[in-house]
C-alpha cells in the first residue's frame, strides 16, 4: 500500500486556497443570534413624556390630582375636553391575571388619598405599567366614569352607562411612564373602616384570616364562571371583608391559606356590579398568613336566635335580679342578637344579667374581648348597660350576688343621647383581658325602670374573646 | 436532443469503410466543448443488449452480434446530455465514428444546483415540502419538468410526500427516522459533489435499496468518482439566499491509489423573496478514497452544512390583502435590522466509511458505516408573562373588530387596519421593554426566545451485495441496521434583557413541566418545557433479482423491516405524572415489501412496462407518539384500536416511445394507502364536551385510507438541430378514501375525546396542484449559448381541510345534542373544500459557455414567474371555529376572523449562476 499521499503535486494549490480564503473572508454578515437590548428602547415614549412635562411646565396642560379627576364624574360619563393631565403610581398588577385590561393608580406611593382605575385594551400591562411605576395620563379626549364594578375609572370612550376601553392606538398617546418606579407602601386600614375613598388603593389588612370552614378550598370556586368572593375575618373585631379573585387568575386553584393569620395586601375595588367592596390580590405573595390562627377563644354571634323569645342559649345565664323581664333573642335582617328593654314591663325596677359561659383563660395568652352594641329607642341620660367580668363566679344563678364583678371601663358602648345612632352597631373596641386567668365570665347587666322613663332598649351582638 | 440532424449528417459523412470482414462499430466519444475524449461514457445500441464503456481515449468498439441496417446509438454519461445518433450498419463492414460529440449538460448542472439549494428548504412545518431534489438528476422529461417547472407551485409527484422516496448516499439511507423524509439541508450547498446520482423512479428497481413509492436516489460520494479539476461558482438570487459561493476541487485518482475531493460553500443573504427571511449557510465536504488493491477500496466521507435561516409565516387572506404576498409576521425591527423570531437552524454533520470489495468480476460487496449527529433547532418566542407577540394575532386585525358581538366596530377596525399596515411586525422594543420592566420588581421574564431542539445521534451500518449471475440475471441484496437516539427538548436561547429568570411551569394552566424540579427558575441555555428521548432501532433486509432479455425484462424484489421505538421521558409532567417519566413501552413493527415489474420491448422505439408493489411500513415516529413532548401516549390509546403498519398497494403502467426526434412517456398509476395515521397540533375552538370549548389539542387521525391515481405524460421533440419543444402533463386525483377515526387529546381533557368518524371520504388531499402541465421551447445555438421558456399551467389545488370540522363535533352543541338551528344544506356549503384558482406561470432560462485556454466559464440565468402571477401554493383550514355555529358565525362575518391560512407562491424571481472550471 502506498501511503505517499501528496495533494500538492498535481495542481498549484496555494493560489486556489488563497482565493477561496479571501472570498470567504469578504462575505457579508447576516443576522446572527447575538442581539443586545435595542438602543432605541423608550426613545419615542420619552419624547412623548418630555413633551407632556414641558406643556405642564408651561401651563399649557394643567396637572391635576387623582381626587380632582374623580370629581369630574358626577354620575354621568364625562368626556374630558380641557388640557388636563394626572399623575399617579400603579397600585395593581395583572401579572397573575387577576386584573384584566385594567390597572389602578393612586396619587402617592405612600399614604395615598385617592385612587382611580384605568381601563385599557392591553393584556399583561404589568410588564409596562408595573407596580409602583409613576404614570402620567394626558386626559384630554379620555373619559371619566364608572367601570362594570362601579369604580371610577378613566376610559377611552363611552360604552352605555360605563366607560369604554382605551384602545391600543390611544394608549401611547395618552398613557406615559416616567423612569421612576417607587416602592409601594400599602396603607394599613381596618377591615371595617374601608370605604369608597379607598377605591384603587393598595391596602393592607393586619391580623386577618380566612374562616376555618374554607380549609382546603381554592381562591376560586371551580363552579364560579367569573369571580369568587372569599370572606376575610379580622382577628381584632371579627369584621368581614371579601377577597375577590378572578377565575382567570393564575392562582385561582391555590388553596386558601387557612392555617394561619397575618397581613394581606391588595387593591380595594368592588365586585362586579358594585354590590360589595372587595380586595383584589396582585399576587398571593402578598398574603402573609404566617402567625397562628386567631379563632376566637369564645364567640357568640346569636345567629341561632329565635325572634322575640326569651334568650335561652345553652350555657348562657339569663337572670332577672329585679323585676321579671329577661334578655330576649331577636332577629333583624337575618342577623340575630340579644336585647333587653325595660319598656312596657310596668315594673319600677329592672335588672337583667346576661352572663356568658365560662371561658378558659389559661389555654392561651393575650386574650381580648370584642362585641357590638346598639340602641333602639334610647332615653336621654339613661345608660343602662354595664359590662363586667368575673373570675371567681361559680357559674350558678345563686352565685351572681357573691361573685366579684369587675367593670370593664374602657369599653365603647353605643351612646343613648345621639338619636342619629339609633339602630347603629357600635364596636366595643379591643378590650384587653390578658391579665385574667382561670375561668372568666363576661356579664352584660341592664339596669332600668319602666316607670321612670329609664327604659331604653339595648342590643348586644358578636361577643368574641380572641387572641389577635 | 440538440443538433441531432446535424450530427447524423456528420456521422454519415464520417462513415468510412473499414478493412475487416467482420461487422463492427468503432468510435470515439469527445466533449463537444473541449474536443477532448470522454472516458466512461456508456454507449448502447438501442433495442439490443450491446453496451460498451469508452476507455481513457474515449474509444469503444462493438465486435459481436452487431445487427445490420438502421440503428440508434445511445451515448450517456453523467453531466453530459444524452446523445442519440442514427447509424447505418452494413454487413461485414466496420463502421467508424471518430467524432461522436457529447455536450456538457450545463443546464442540468445549474438547474440542479438551484433546486437542491432552494426550493427544498420549505421546512416540515409548512406542510409544503416538495420532491424536486429527488428528481433533479433525472433525464426523464416529465420528472425534470416536475423538478424545475412545477416545484415552485409545490407540485408533488403523484401527490405523495417525500417520505415515499429514499435518498441514499454511498448506499446509506439518509431519510430521517422521525418522519421518513430526507433532510435536504444536511447536504445543501454541496451541489458540485452531489451530481453523480443513480435514480430509480417509482417502483423501478434500484441496486441499493427496496425504495419507496417514488423510487430512490443513490448519490455517489466516492472521491475517485469525481472528475479531476476545480470549480468555483458564484450565484446571485432573490429567492431564498442572495449570494452563493462554492469552490470544489477533486484530485482524480492519484499515484498510490489515493483520491480526494472537497467542497467549501457559503450561501447567505439578508432577505429572500419573503420579508425578513435571512439565510446563512456554510458547507464543508471532504471525501478521501484509497484504492488498496484491485479488489478493495476504502472511502471516508465527511460533510457538514450548518444552515440558519429565517422562516416565513402562512397568513390569512385578510393579512395578504393588507400586507401583500411577501409579508411575513415573524420578523420585526431591532435597532434598524430585520430580526426574525423564527429561525430554523440545522447542523448535523455526517461521517461515513465505505468499503468497496470486488469479490469477483461479477460480484461486489459494499459495506458502509455512517454516523450522524448534531442539532436541529427551530426558534420562537414564548410569552408566559406577556401578550401574544404575533403581530397578526387575530385580535389585532380589522376582522376581529368587524366581528364584534355588538355589531361591526368600524372605528376599531379602522384603527387596527392603520396600525397593522404601518406596523404589523414583531415589536422587539416592546418585548425587551417588558422584560426590563419586569426586572424592576423582580418579576420573571415576560418573553423569552427559545429553540425547539431535536438532537439526533444516528448510527447506520449496511452491506450491499450486487452480483451478475449471468448475462441475463443479476442479484441485489442488502442488510441495514440503524440506531437512533433523538434527544428532544426546548432550550432558552435569549432572555431578551431579563435578569430575573423564567419559571418552568405552564403559565396557561399553572402546571409543572418538570415535577421532579418544581418551580425551577431557568435562564439562557437551560432546558425547559419538555425533555425526552426517542430511541429507534431499524433492521432491514432486501433482496432482488433482475432478468434482462432481448425482448423483455422483469424483476422481483422483497424486503423486510423490523422497527422498534421507545420513548424515555426526562421530565415528569404534572398533567401526566404517571405516564411521562422514564421509559415507555417498547413498540415493535414489522414491514414487508414485495414488488415486481415487467418490461416488453416491442422495438427500440416502443417499450411497454408495468410495475406492481405491495408494502407495509411502520408508522414514522412523528405519527406514532401522539404527544411525545408530554407523555408516552401513542396512536390508538384512546380508541383502543392498536396502531398498525401502513399498507400500500401500488400499480403503474408505462408506455415509452423513442425515435430520433421524439421521446415520450405515458404513465398511468394507481396507489392505495391504508391505515395511515396523522397527528397534528393546534388550538381548537368550539369543541363539544369541553368547558369553554377551547383547548390546545393533539388531533389524532387513525386509519386513514387514501387513493392517488392519475396519468403522467412527457414528450420532447427535436424540431431542428437547435430547437426543441417539450410538453408535459400530470393529471391526478388524490383523495381520502374513507372516514378515519378522530381523537383529540389535550391537557384539558386527559382521557381524550373520541369523535369517531371524520367524514373525509372523497375530500381532496392537499398535495399541491393535482393537475399540472407545461409546454416549453428551447433553442441551443452552436456557439454555446441557449435559452428556453416554458408556460406552466396549474389547476385543482385544494386547501387542507380540518378533519375536526368533519366529525360529529361539528353539529353537536356543548351539551352533546345537535344544534337546534342545524341546517344540513348550509352545513354542506360551509364544509365545501376550497379550491384555489387555476393559474399559469411563465419561466425562462438561458445560458452561455466560454472556453478560455483550457478553462471554462459558463453563465446561467433563470427567471421564474416572469409575469408576476399571484397564486396560492397551499393552505390549511384553522382548527378554530370548529363547529357549525361558530363556523357559520365566522363565515357570516364581513371578513373571516379564523379563515384558512395560505402560502402564496413567489412573484418574479431570478437566479444567476457564474461558473468557472479548471
Amino acid at each position: 500500500m502506498n501511503l505517499n499521499f501528496n495533494p500538492m503535486k498535481t495542481i498549484n494549490f496555494k493560489p486556489f486556497a488563497a482565493s477561496i480564503f479571501i472570498c470567504f473572508a469578504m462575505l457579508a454578515c447576516v443576522q446572527d443570534d447575538d442581539f443586545a437590548v435595542p438602543s432605541s428602547l423608550g426613545t419615542e415614549e420619552n419624547e412623548n413624556l418630555n413633551a407632556l412635562l414641558q406643556d405642564i411646565d408651561q401651563n399649557v396642560i394643567q396637572l391635576v390630582s387623582v381626587e380632582y379627576v374623580k370629581s369630574l364624574y358626577n354620575g354621568q360619563i364625562t368626556l374630558i375636553e380641557s388640557d388636563l393631565a394626572v399623575k399617579g403610581f400603579v397600585s395593581s398588577s395583572d401579572a397573575t391575571g387577576n386584573f384584566y385590561k385594567e390597572f389602578y393608580l393612586q396619587d402617592a406611593s405612600e399614604n395615598p388619598t385617592a385612587g382611580i382605575g384605568v381601563y385599557l385594551n392591553q393584556v399583561d400591562s404589568y410588564n409596562q405599567f408595573n407596580l409602583g411605576r409613576e404614570v402620567y395620563i394626558n386626559l384630554k379626549g379620555l373619559y371619566v366614569g364608572e367601570n362594570a364594578s362601579e369604580v371610577i375609572t378613566i376610559g377611552g370612550s363611552e360604552d352605555g352607562s360605563r366607560v369604554g376601553i382605551i384602545n391600543a392606538s390611544q394608549i401611547p398617546l395618552h398613557i406615559m411612564r416616567s423612569a421612576t418606579t417607587e416602592t409601594m407602601v400599602p396603607m394599613v386600614v381596618g377591615l371595617s373602616n374601608v370605604d369608597d375613598s379607598h377605591m384603587g388603593l393598595l391596602v393592607s389588612f393586619e391580623s386577618v384570616q380566612f374562616p376555618m370552614g374554607l380549609a382546603g378550598q381554592p381562591y376560586v370556586d371551580p363552579y364560579d364562571d367569573y369571580d369568587t368572593l372569599r370572606p376575610l375575618i379580622s382577628c381584632l373585631n371579627g369584621a368581614e371583608f371579601f377577597v375577590e379573585t378572578s377565575s382567570f387568575a393564575a392562582f385561582n386553584q391555590e388553596s386558601l391559606p387557612t392555617a394561619g393569620r397575618g397581613t394581606i395586601t391588595g387593591v380595594i375595588s368592588k365586585s362586579y356590579g358594585g354590590d360589595d367592596r372587595v380586595m383584589m390580590l396582585n399576587t398571593t405573595d402578598d398574603v402573609l398568613f404566617n402567625d397562628a390562627r386567631c379563632d376566637p377563644v369564645f364567640e357568640e354571634s346569636f345567629n341561632t336566635a329565635t325572634d322575640n323569645t326569651n334568650l335561652n342559649i345553652s350555657n348562657w345565664i339569663n337572670y332577672a335580679e329585679l323585676g321579671s323581664e329577661l334578655w330576649t333573642e331577636q332577629v333583624y335582617g337575618g342577623n340575630g342578637y340579644a336585647e333587653f328593654t325595660a319598656y312596657a314591663t310596668s315594673e319600677s325596677s329592672n335588672i337583667g344579667w346576661l352572663i356568658s359561659p365560662g371561658i378558659d383563660m389559661d389555654a392561651q395568652e393575650g386574650e381580648v374581648l370584642n362585641f357590638q352594641t346598639e340602641y333602639a329607642y334610647p332615653d336621654s341620660g339613661h345608660y343602662p348597660l354595664e359590662v363586667f367580668v368575673s373570675s371567681n363566679f361559680n357559674g350558678q344563678e345563686s352565685g351572681i350576688a357573691t361573685a366579684t364583678w369587675e367593670p370593664l371601663s374602657d369599653v365603647v358602648i353605643a351612646h343613648p343621647d345621639n338619636t342619629d345612632s339609633w339602630f347603629t352597631w357600635v364596636d366595643s373596641g379591643v378590650v384587653d383581658l390578658s391579665s385574667y386567668s382561670g375561668t372568666l365570665y363576661v356579664a352584660f347587666k341592664y339596669t332600668g325602670s319602666d316607670t321612670s322613663n329609664q327604659n331604653s332598649t339595648i342590643h348586644v351582638d358578636n361577643v368574641i374573646v380572641s387572641v389577635p | 436532443m440538440k443538433k441531432q440532424l446535424l450530427s447524423s449528417l456528420l456521422v454519415c459523412f464520417a462513415t468510412a469503410y473499414g478493412f475487416a470482414q467482420q461487422t463492427s462499430i468503432r468510435g470515439v466519444v469527445k466533449d463537444m466543448l473541449t474536443a477532448q475524449p470522454v472516458d466512461g461514457a456508456m454507449v448502447q445500441l438501442e433495442g439490443t443488449d450491446l453496451t460498451a464503456l469508452t476507455d481513457a481515449e474515449g474509444s469503444f468498439v462493438f465486435l459481436l452480434d452487431v445487427p445490420n441496417g438502421e440503428q440508434l446509438l445511445l451515448i450517456t454519461k453523467n453531466n453530459f446530455l444524452t446523445a442519440r445518433y442514427p447509424i447505418v450498419v452494413v454487413y461485414g463492414e466496420t463502421l467508424s465514428l471518430p467524432d461522436l460529440m457529447l455536450q456538457s449538460d450545463t443546464s442540468n448542472d445549474e438547474l440542479f444546483t438551484i433546486t437542491l439549494s432552494d426550493d427544498e428548504l420549505n421546512d416540515d412545518s409548512s406542510g409544503a415540502d416538495n420532491i424536486s431534489g429527488l428528481l433533479s438528476a433525472s433525464q426523464d422529461i416529465f420528472q425534470r419538468a416536475a423538478a424545475f417547472e412545477f416545484s415552485q407551485s409545490f407540485f408533488r409527484l403523484r401527490g405523495l410526500n417525500t417520505d415515499n422516496g429514499t435518498v441514499l448516499m454511498n448506499g446509506i439511507e439518509m431519510n430521517k427516522i422521525f418522519d421518513g423524509r430526507p433532510q435536504w439541508s444536511n447536504w445543501g450547498g454541496l451541489n458540485d459533489v452531489l451530481r453523480s446520482q443513480e435514480l430509480s423512479t417509482g417502483l423501478a428497481p434500484s441496486a441499493f435499496t427496496f425504495g419507496g413509492l417514488l423510487g430512490s436516489t443513490n448519490i455517489n460520494l466516492r472521491a475517485s468518482n469525481y472528475r479531476s479539476g476545480g470549480r468555483v461558482t458564484y450565484s446571485s438570487s432573490n429567492r431564498s439566499y442572495t449570494n452563493r459561493l462554492m469552490a470544489t476541487y477533486a484530485s482524480g485518482m492519484l499515484d498510490g491509489g489515493w483520491a480526494y475531493a472537497f467542497t467549501l460553500g457559503r450561501r447567505w443573504g439578508n432577505e429572500g423573496f419573503q420579508d425578513g427571511t435571512f439565510y446563512d449557510a456554510n458547507s464543508f465536504f471532504v471525501s478521501v478514497e484509497k484504492k488498496i488493491n484491485d479488489k478493495h477500496s476504502l472511502n471516508l466521507v465527511g460533510f457538514y452544512t450548518p444552515n440558519r435561516r429565517g422562516k416565513s409565516s402562512p397568513n390569512t387572506q385578510e393579512v395578504f390583502d393588507l400586507k401583500g404576498t411577501t409579508y411575513n409576521e415573524y420578523w420585526g425591527w431591532h435597532d434598524g435590522e430585520k430580526r426574525n423570531s423564527r429561525i430554523r437552524r440545522i447542523a448535523e454533520p455526517v461521517i461515513m466509511l465505505n468499503h468497496y470489495w470486488d469479490l469477483t468480476e461479477k460480484t461486489t460487496l459494499n459495506t458502509n458505516l455512517a454516523y450522524q449527529f448534531g442539532e436541529l433547532g427551530n426558534s420562537r418566542l414564548d410569552y408566559a408573562g406577556g401578550a401574544n407577540p404575533s403581530p397578526a394575532y387575530y385580535q389585532q386585525l380589522p376582522s376581529y373588530f368587524l366581528a364584534d358581538d355588538d355589531g361591526p366596530d368600524y372605528a376599531g377596525a379602522y384603527q387596527a387596519e392603520q396600525s397593522f399596515r404601518s406596523g404589523g411586525q414583531v415589536n422587539w422594543n416592546r418585548i425587551y421593554d417588558a422584560n426590563l420592566t419586569n426586572n424592576i420588581n423582580g418579576d420573571y421574564a415576560a418573553y423569552v426566545l427559545y429553540e425547539d431542539r431535536s438532537d439526533d445521534r444516528q448510527f447506520t451500518a449496511n452491506t450491499i451485495l450486487e452480483s451478475t449471475l449471468s448475462d441475463n440475471v443479476s442479484l441485489n441484496a442488502a442488510v441495514n441496521y440503524k440506531r437512533l437516539k433523538s434527544h428532544n427538548f426546548a432550550e432558552i436561547t435569549d432572555m431578551l434583557g431579563s435578569n430575573s429568570g423564567y419559571l418552568n411551569i405552564d403559565s396557561f394552566d399553572q402546571v409543572q413541566f418538570d415535577l421532579q424540579n418544581p418551580d425551577r427558575i431557568v435562564g439562557e441555555g437551560d432546558t425547559f418545557r419538555y425533555n425526552y428521548n426517542i430511541e429507534a432501532n431499524v433492521l432491514s433486509g432486501f433482496a432482488q433479482a433482475q432478468f434482462k432479455y432481448n425482448k423483455f425484462d422483469f424483476f422481483l424484489a422483497g424486503s423486510y423491516t423490523a422497527t422498534e421505538y421507545q420513548r424515555e421521558g426526562l421530565y415528569q409532567t404534572e398533567t401526566y405524572a404517571d405516564n411521562s417519566l422514564g421509559k415507555g413501552r417498547k413498540l415493535s413493527f414489522g414491514g414487508i415489501g414485495a414488488k415486481g415489474g415487467f418490461t416488453y420491448k416491442f422495438s427500440g422505439k416502443h417499450i411497454f412496462n408495468v410495475n406492481a408493489g405491495y408494502l407495509t411500513k411502520a408508522p414514522s415516529i412523528r405519527n406514532t407518539f401522539t404527544n411525545a413532548r408530554e407523555n408516552h401516549a401513542i396512536v390508538g390509546d384512546v380508541t383502543g384500536i392498536d396502531i398498525t403498519e401502513e399498507k400500500i398497494t401500488s400499480f403503474d403502467a408505462n408506455y415509452i416511445f423513442r425515435s430520433s426526434s421524439v421521446k415520450a412517456r405515458l404513465t398511468a398509476y394507481y396507489t392505495q394507502m391504508q391505515d395511515a395515521n396523522e397527528i397534528s397540533f393546534y388550538f381548537a375552538d368550539g369543541i363539544s364536551g369541553v368547558d369553554e370549548g377551547t383547548a390546545f389539542v393533539q388531533e389524532i387521525l387513525q386509519g386513514i385510507d387514501k387513493t392517488h391515481m392519475g396519468i403522467e405524460f412527457g414528450m420532447e421533440a427535436q424540431i431542428t438541430p437547435t430547437i426543441k419543444l417539450t410538453g408535459v402533463a400530470s393529471v391526478g386525483q388524490f383523495t381520502y378514501d374513507n372516514n378515519p377515526n378522530l381523537v383529540l387529546t389535550s391537557s384539558d381533557f386527559v382521557n381524550g375525546l373520541n369523535f369517531r368518524e371524520s367524514g373525509l371520504k372523497d375530500y381532496r388531499i392537499a398535495a399541491g396542484p393535482q393537475q399540472a402541465a407545461s409546454i416549453g421551447f428551447e433553442y441551443r445555438d452552436p456557439n454555446y449559448w441557449w435559452f428556453g421558456t416554458t408556460a406552466n399551467f396549474f389547476a385543482d389545488t385544494y386547501v387542507d381541510v380540518s378533519p375536526l370540522t368533519r366529525t360529529e363535533n361539528f353539529f353537536t352543541d356543548t351539551d352533546g345534542l345537535p344544534f337546534s338551528d342545524y341546517d344540513p344544506d348550509l352545513a354542506r356549503e360551509l364544509l365545501r373544500q376550497e379550491r384555489f384558482e387555476d393559474y399559469m406561470v411563465i419561466n425562462a432560462i438561458g445560458g452561455k459557455s466560454w472556453k478560455i485556454g483550457d478553462k471554462y466559464i459558463s453563465l446561467f440565468v433563470s427567471l421564474n414567474n416572469i409575469f408576476n402571477q399571484k397564486f396560492k401554493s397551499g393552505g390549511f383550514e384553522q382548527g378554530r371555529a370548529a363547529n357549525y355555529r361558530s363556523l357559520q358565525e365566522d363565515a357570516g362575518n364581513p371578513k373571516r376572523v379564523f379563515g384558512p391560512k395560505y402560502w402564496y407562491g413567489r412573484g418574479p424571481t431570478y437566479f444567476l449562476n457564474l461558473n468557472y472550471r479548471f
